[in-house]
């Protein structure tokens, strides 16, 4: 059995990346406190009351002891708090978390690899290959995890494609999974490390010459997408990348205004992403960085700004999916994308219901994605 | 004033009460009600009515993509889903084909009650029928249909399939283990994809080795999964997808091509 969110989550959790810096969370955390310490003083009042000097007799009792009642209400409330912040964790595994089992099939083979990026450092990752795929020259399919997730869990989208002959790349990005190195929160470094991976299929294809460095496909999801749409997208080396619920302006979507409520689902997860270490108030520099908007798709982002065009065929390159109600990545993100880069329906597919991890849709998602490939020749 | 206490200690009691059978719920039923509605422009749904031979009515879901509008034939799939689910439960094989340009046929076999027996003598008797029914759409091509099946719904979809001409693929997983003569008669056993999961406690793994030396299931045609028991639990998308490819290597449907324009990245 697999980890569910929760627990996934609370590994993730460090005493150092704790972002203290970030004003929302200290505001969350304060707002929580106060709620605590305003219903404990509510419980106690009665007692006080009849404590002197007033002295008033308000039957505020059991037993003959006037503190009881105000102590069970007290612990009461905070057993019923402490099962509130489970139960909001546990739904939000009930909503996205629909993992139970690793993907593993005999059939298929799968080669530890290490991808060397620098410094002496190297990502961990997996080729997967299924007995359909050529032993020389097999088409390479890159699969991108997200923020917090590991290259594991996303071996259901991308172990049935190596059955259509693709070499499948699963890695770990800095920070997650087995690379111990980095942060989860190294999100410019994440992205930039994307470009040593295309160097390391292109070296494997002209030394061990089973991959076909011509034949590179893309896919993420989330951050993995964030990787697609602004490293991914401009890289000559790549065919064709498929980006799933993936921001195109990170510090709008870190600092949107959140649904209302002191246990409501938004704030909640973005409080977590706080305590994993997530800067989720990107300054305008950073943003510049990690932000597709501004990065890959600005056509005069150069240089100190010297215009740099880039004719990009669009309707043959990019790919997107997205749900309206995903509660990390808002809806709007998809429809800045795709106006910025001008997609047809057919280069992308909404769903209505699925929230961040496509729960319940992805078979559907999968069927499109295949369909994109069906008509790209593969 | 204690009677304040007795009010709001009766509330806390059921708040907490309401938390601790609800994260119960919750676990139980991420697996029960995994599936459900798949809501996307992208799919066109249609509730289609046949009648059997009684004159009862049996209920399907026709899937269509909006993205096929334009195409002539494809190949047509008919699901026989889960009989302990009712739609929409199998909306999402029915949405998987269908993004491909298949048109899907989903028939809502709920019915628990039968025995294995009756249920597969049910069904086979049924089949033709729904099949003539589809065939009549504009948008299949009678001459190639995939049969996808689940648990009892892949037996009925390989004992109908394997005789029939018309149909040129069949898919099933968690199948049970299948009389040998009912299958060695045929010979065609070359169309038969299949998927089952080691841990599988309704159907055994050994079950599923006698189908595929039965079949003489080549690597290739078959997976089989570590883990997922009888309902391929987490690796539904993974099984989707082998079979999709499968049916694509073997139907080779035309699609138009995305081409990319030249000098353009």
């Amino acid at each position: 059995m697999l980890k569910d969110s929760t627990q996934k989550f609370m590994s993730g959790i460090t005493k150092e990346g704790i972002n203290w810096h970030s004003k929302y969370f200290r505001n969350f955390l304060f707002k929580h406190i106060l709620f605590m310490i305003v219903r404990q003083l509510l419980f106690w009042t009665p007692y006080w009351l009849q404590l002197r000097p007033l002295n008033l007799n308000l039957g505020w009792e059991l037993n003959g002891i006037a503190w009881l009642p105000s102590f069970i209400l007290g612990a009461t409330f905070s057993l019923i708090s402490f099962m509130a912040l489970i139960w909001s964790f546990r739904r939000i595994d009930y909503i996205m978390g629909r993992r139970y089992y690793e993907v593993h099939s005999d059939q298929t083979i799968f080669e530890k690899i290490r991808i060397p990026i620098g410094g002496g450092y190297y990502l961990p990752g997996d080729l997967v290959k299924s007995p359909l795929t050529p032993k020389k020259n097999a088409p390479v399919l890159i699969m991108c995890h997200g923020l917090n997730a590991i290259r594991q869990d996303y071996y259901a989208f991308g172990i049935p494609l190596s059955f259509m002959g693709f070499t499948v790349l699963f890695y770990d990005s800095r920070g997650h999974g087995e690379a111990k190195f980095g942060n989860k929160w190294d999100l410019g470094y994440i992205i930039k490390d994307f470009s040593k991976i295309i160097d390391y299929i292109e070296k494997r294809a002209d030394n061990v010459g089973d991959v076909n460095s011509k034949e590179i496909v893309l896919w993420g999801i989330s951050m993995g997408g964030g990787i697609v749409l602004n490293e991914g997208y401009l890289d000559q080396r790549i065919k064709f990348v498929m980006a799933m619920a993936t921001w195109a302006d990170l510090q709008m979507t870190a600092t949107r205004k959140l649904k209302f409520g002191i246990w409501s689902r938004e704030r909640l997860i973005k409080a977590g992403y706080e305590l994993l270490g997530i800067n989720l108030d990107p300054t305008d520099l950073q943003n510049r960085i990690i932000s597709p908007i501004l990065n890959s798709f600005n056509k005069k982002k150069g240089f100190f700004d010297q215009p740099v065009y880039w004719d990009v065929d669009n309707d043959y390159r990019v790919m997107l999916a997205h749900c309206k109600d995903d509660e990390m990545i808002n809806y709007e993100n998809f429809e800045i994308n795709k106006k910025f880069l001008n997609l047809k329906p057919k280069n992308y597919i909404v769903f209505e219901k699925g929230n961040h991890t496509f729960a319940g849709m992805e078979t559907a998602l999968i069927g499109k994605m295949l369909l994109w490939f069906w008509q790209r020749g593969y | 004033m204690i009677i304040v206490f007795w009010v709001l200690f009766i509330i806390f009691l059921s708040i907490f009460m309401y938390f601790l059978l609800s994260n119960y719920k919750m676990k139980k039923d991420k697996i029960c009600k995994r599936w459900g509605r798949i809501l996307t422009d992208n799919l066109i749904i249609e509730k289609i009515q046949i009648n059997d031979s009684k004159g009862k009515a049996i209920i399907c879901y026709l899937y269509i993509s909006t993205d096929f509008k334009n195409y002539e034939k494809m190949p047509g799939v008919i699901v026989l889903p889960r009989r302990d689910k009712k739609y929409p439960y199998f909306e999402h094989w029915g949405a998987h084909f269908a993004l491909q340009g298949y048109p899907t046929l989903c028939i809502n076999l709920y019915d628990k009650k039968l025995s294995r027996k009756k249920f597969v003598n049910k069904y086979q008797k049924l089949l033709p029928k729904i099949k003539e029914k589809f065939c009549q759409n504009r948008r299949v091509d009678p001459n190639k249909l995939v049969y996808f099946g689940i648990d009892l719904g892949a037996e009925v979809a390989l004992l109908e399939g394997l005789p029939d001409d018309d149909v040129k693929v069949i898919c099933g997983y968690s199948m049970y283990l299948i009389d040998e003569n009912k299958i060695k008669k045929w010979n065609n056993s070359e169309k038969v994809y299949l998927v089952h999961c080691k841990d599988d406690k309704i159907v055994s793994i050994a079950d599923f080795e006698q189908n595929q030396r039965n079949l003489g299931l080549k690597d290739g045609d078959f997976l089989v999964f570590d883990f997922g028991g009888h309902f391929i639990l987490g690796q539904e998308h993974s099984c989707a997808a082998f079979f999709s490819i499968k049916i694509k290597q073997k139907l080779k449907p035309v699609y138009k091509q995305i081409i990319k324009e030249k000098g353009r990245l």
